[in-house]
Parts: structure tokens; C-alpha cells; sequence
């Protein structure tokens, strides 16, 4: 009861604002990372940007410490905010249009975080 | 197992190699070798072998394999840095925590596929693995909307990465 009564407490427009720009925050970490190491294994880059994008990845661990929600659901919404922001990157940085297939699927699975995160409970 | 049969590694018969003097027993490197091996092969019969043979088959295997390591090493990763800055544990934790959300950033370049694409996918990989972490660590019981969010979730996920394309190799078929 008293961990309940905390949670909705903490549900303030502060508290949600906070949340969602941290995991903005940490999903361009997450993917700026994953993309230096990309470079540096894939695209054959140098080994300075696999170092750098092991240092983004470490700096991506250490946000999550900073974020007020600890709770599965909201990972769970992190998810859907994860797969807009990698069309997202790919758009951006790769030039990739994103093809038929990955706009529906990532429509559908955006659908699945916000049917978690905004079920009437 | 065989008279004559010849351990892997080892270049000489073990079978003869025990002394017939001997009339007790003892734990000889003979008896030692025969239970590592035995152990050995039962261990990868059971779960190694079907994992490669799998591996060989079909990539759609391998992939999903790679996918929930790339979880399990994101979740543990941060766990560490988590246990290290709000746990007050010891740096050197926080410092293994940094490898192994480094090693999280190789395991997608095992991917056969787009940067974006295999990275969009892993999303809905990780909505899945966070509600069963919370489910195991945090007894958070995840109720009938996080099944059906989950569900919805895998099937954006098999259309984003698994559809097959035209003029792209299909993870589909056999691997050559």
C-alpha cells in the first residue's frame, strides 16, 4: 500500500517530464554507442571508434541511475521510445529510408509498449 | 564405450595406460579423465550440440539467439554500474559493468542485417525482457495487458526483421 501510494505520488508532471527526456537521453546514448561500434567492426572505422563507443555505452549505464521510475512498465515504454528513435537514427545519420516492413512493424510494436503502459488498471 | 576407443586430446590408449598392479582404487588421472569426459560429451550432447546444429541451419535461429544475449548483457551490464553508483559497491564493479555493456555493443554487429533495422527490433525484444526482469527480480506479475502489449510487441518485431525482402538474403532458408 505505502509503495503504491508512492509510486502514484511520484506520477507528477516533474516526475513523468523527467522520465521520458532521461530516456530520450539514454536511448541516444544507447544507439550513438551501438553506431560507434558499428563503425569501428562493421564498416571497418578504426578501433578509436569502437574505444568511443564503449565510453558512450559505459556513460549510457550510468544514466539509468539518475531515473526516478524503477519499475518494469516503464522499461517497457523505454522499448517503444528505443525502436522510434532507431528508424529515427537510421533516417538521420544512415540516410536509410526505412522500408514498408520496418515502418508497419515498428507501428505495431510501438502499439504493444503503449497497450503496456496505458492499459486502464 | 569401446575397448580400443581413443579419447579426443589425448594420444595414447587410457585404456591400457592404467597399471594391472593396481588393486585398490584410486582416483588415477585415468578415472579423472574418463568422468571429464563423460561429462563432457553429456553436456554438449544435451546442450551445445542442438545450439550449433541449430546455429548451422538456419540463421532465424541464430539471430534470436543473439537478440536475447544482447538483452541479457544490457541488463547486466547496467545492473553492475547500478550496483556500483547506487549500491555504493565497489568501482571495479561499476568498471566490469562498462565491459559488458561494451561486449552489448558488438553482439548486433553479429547480425546479418541494416544498423536501424536490427536496432528498431532489439526494442521490442527489450519491452519483452523488461517486464520478465521485473518479473523474476522486482515480483512484479505482469497481468493480462502486458501479455497482449508483449505479444502485439514480438509480432512488430517478426514483421520489422524477419519479413522476408526482395533482393535480400532470407534468414529463412538454409544457411550455405
Amino acid at each position: 500500500m505505502v509503495k503504491a501510494a508512492l509510486i502514484f505520488s511520484d506520477l507528477t508532471p516533474f516526475f513523468v517530464l523527467t522520465s521520458i527526456a532521461l530516456f530520450f537521453v539514454a536511448a541516444i546514448a544507447e544507439i550513438g554507442g551501438g553506431y560507434m561500434v558499428w563503425k569501428w567492426l562493421r564498416e571497418r572505422k578504426g578501433v578509436l571508434f569502437g574505444i568511443l563507443g564503449g565510453i558512450v555505452l559505459f556513460v549510457y549505464g550510468v544514466i539509468p541511475t539518475f531515473q526516478p521510475a524503477q519499475f518494469g512498465r516503464v522499461y517497457a515504454a523505454y522499448g517503444g521510445i528505443f525502436i522510434i528513435s532507431s528508424i529515427l537514427w537510421g533516417m538521420l545519420v544512415d540516410r536509410k529510408k526505412p522500408d514498408r516492413y520496418e515502418v508497419i512493424g515498428s507501428v505495431i510494436a510501438v502499439m504493444g509498449a503503449v497497450i503496456i503502459f496505458y492499459a486502464p488498471r | 564405450m569401446a575397448e580400443v576407443e581413443q579419447y579426443p586430446g589425448t594420444s595414447f590408449n587410457t585404456r591400457q595406460s592404467v597399471p594391472k598392479t593396481f588393486t585398490h582404487t584410486y582416483i588415477t588421472s585415468d578415472t579423472l579423465h574418463k568422468v571429464t569426459y563423460t561429462t563432457y560429451t553429456t553436456i554438449s550432447s544435451l546442450f551445445v550440440q542442438p545450439l550449433t546444429d541449430a546455429y548451422k541451419r538456419k540463421k532465424v535461429i541464430s539471430t534470436i539467439f543473439f537478440f536475447l544475449l544482447a538483452g541479457l548483457f544490457e541488463i547486466g551490464g547496467g545492473y553492475l554500474i547500478w550496483l556500483w553508483l547506487r549500491a555504493d559497491m565497489s568501482w571495479v564493479i561499476g568498471v566490469l559493468g562498462g565491459f559488458i555493456l561494451f561486449l552489448y555493443g558488438i553482439i548486433p554487429t553479429l547480425q546479418p542485417t541494416y544498423f536501424h533495422r536490427i536496432y528498431a527490433s532489439y526494442g521490442g525484444i527489450f519491452i519483452v525482457m523488461a517486464l520478465l526482469w521485473g518479473f523474476i527480480f522486482e515480483k512484479e506479475v505482469p497481468d493480462i495487458f502486458d501479455i497482449v502489449g508483449s505479444v502485439v510487441a514480438i509480432a512488430g518485431v517478426i514483421i520489422i526483421f524477419y519479413a522476408p525482402r526482395k533482393g535480400e538474403e532470407s534468414l529463412w532458408s538454409k544457411q550455405h
